[in-house]
């Protein structure tokens, strides 16, 4: 019988032992959300390492990387590793915010006053839900607002469809900053406006001052993203932290970028990144009411109105869901 | 074929081939330095016996294997646990040896070493509760209830469906 071979019990030898470089690359194989959550949960020293370690950070800066080759998209598919923190996140806000939405959109019949009521409940709950999440968006760096102030890059957006890569053109008095932050380089585009649909040009005046803005300041290769808010007509003042989100959530639905569906089964992988918007998964989980399609860059929600039978189809262009729903 | 002597932290001697006391990157820049072949043999002062031994016998088996790429892209590694049969089996060790082999793969530097290291740590994580995980690896949970409730509550965003 062999001898067992003698080793003296090493100390070090446990997992909270391990030097914080060798745990860290062991939660980079763990998936982020029970990361980001459950794992919190262990003992402080995770939720230390968690918080300040590169790990989530390491998810959120791959995933603004826009694939330029065949192996950067097979790594996209990795993305849905991440997303599910990212869709958990805007699964919420659409939760919360489509039902305000559709109300503000019933309320254009029925005057200033009423949209006016329905826009303040707007920014309120964005407020709750900014305290909300205010943990999330510290922990992952790339969710927090703040975090994209402080990066002097525009996230190019790739619509894959219309090979433009678009940028948010803020509103100058809304905020110069931000703006001038986001107005930079490599903008390669076809330089067009997004198509607006005819609901939203009955928003009218404000609309037409934003269009000036951007056409004088950017170079025609950019394409602008309309960026309303908040309609001075109304005339409410967000706070700040309310701004901030409100840029943040433009970006967020703008950037989210869709990798691969079916991601579990290589054969049915496609070559090239879908370009579809699945939109339609945040709508329908977020209201039982609404009923939702998207087909190709356009989504179609479909709601009762307040008579209660007659249903009201709004469609309109990916592009610019952000715009109108605030 | 020369052979180099590895001297563990116990003192042991073990005769192993150079090429694969190479597959440690420490040990390949200490013999580079060198210049030649030493007669004496290399301390390798945090690593005992049994455990040199399992490194050993993992850098035999993988003796052959490509130079991980140095590219910083290929970073698909970081996302699969798929660990390959030889090395699965080589890792069905008690805990303390497991991160033994861990902490030593980290020291010599044997990176491929400490990937399937971390991998297999890993899958022992996943799919658990807090609870089970504490008490597989003897974590203490040092929270307050009050604490502990604190981060419950800020969970509750990805439990919300």
């Amino acid at each position: 019988m062999p001898k067992p071979l003698h080793r003296p019990r090493n100390p070090t030898a446990t997992l909270s032992a391990l030097p914080p470089e060798i745990l860290e690359q062991i939660l980079l194989y763990l998936p982020p959300k029970p990361l980001l959550t459950r794992f919190r949960l262990i003992c402080k020293s995770w939720t230390s390492l968690i918080t300040t370690s590169t790990a989530p950070k390491y998810y959120s800066t791959t995933s603004t990387l826009l694939p330029t080759s065949e192996r950067q998209i097979k790594w996209y598919q990795y993305l849905y590793d991440f997303n599910p923190v990212f869709l958990d996140v805007l699964y919420q806000f659409w939760k919360r915010l489509i039902p305000l939405w559709v109300k503000y959109k019933e309320s254009e019949d029925s005057g200033e006053e009423e949209k006016d009521r329905v826009n303040v409940a707007f920014v309120r709950e964005i407020e709750v839900l900014y305290l909300r999440y205010l943990h999330i968006f510290s922990t992952v760096p790339m969710l927090h607002p703040v975090y994209w102030e402080t990066r002097q890059r525009v996230i190019p957006v790739n619509w894959g469809a219309s090979k433009s890569r678009s940028e948010i053109v803020l509103d100058q008095e809304f905020d110069q900053e931000e703006a001038s932050a986001l107005a930079t380089k490599e903008i390669e585009s076809n330089g067009e406006y997004p198509e607006k649909d005819k609901e939203k040009e009955k928003e009218g005046g404000e609309r037409e001052k934003q269009e000036q803005t951007p056409r004088s300041t950017a170079p025609k290769s950019k394409l602008h993203i309309p960026f309303a808010y908040p309609p001075r007509s109304i005339g409410f003042k967000p706070s700040d932290n309310c701004k901030r989100l409100l840029i943040y959530l433009c970006r967020f639905i703008f950037m989210y970028k869709p990798a691969y569906n079916g991601r579990s089964s290589a054969a049915a992988r496609p070559e090239t990144i879908s370009t579809r918007i699945d939109i339609k998964v945040y709508c329908a989980w977020a209201n039982k009411d609404l009923d939702t399609e998207v087909e190709g860059r356009t989504l179609s929600l479909l709601s009762y109105g307040s008579d209660g039978n007659r249903p009201v189809v709004s469609k309109f262009d990916v592009d610019d869901v952000a715009t109108t729903i605030f | 074929m020369s052979q180099i002597t590895l001297l563990s932290s116990d003192n042991v001697e073990m005769k192993v081939d150079k090429e694969v006391a190479e597959r440690s990157i420490l040990i390949k820049n200490m013999l580079e330095d060198v210049g030649e072949t030493p007669d004496q043999a290399i301390p390798i002062p945090n690593v005992n016996e049994g455990v040199l031994r399992k490194v050993i016998e993992w850098c035999e088996h993988h003796r052959n294997d490509p130079p991980p790429p140095a590219d910083e892209d290929s970073d698909s590694r970081k996302k699969s646990t798929d660990i390959e049969e030889w090395d699965q089996k080589f890792m069905q060790v008690d805990q303390e040896m497991l991160f033994e082999i861990i902490l030593a793969a980290n020291y010599l530097d044997i990176k491929p070493l400490l990937d399937v290291g971390c991998k297999t740590v890993a899958n022992m994580i996943k799919g658990k509760s807090p609870e089970e995980i504490r008490k597989t690896f003897n974590i203490q949970n040092d929270f307050t209830p009050e604490e502990e409730d604190q981060i419950r509550r800020e969970n509750e965003w990805a439990e919300d469906r």
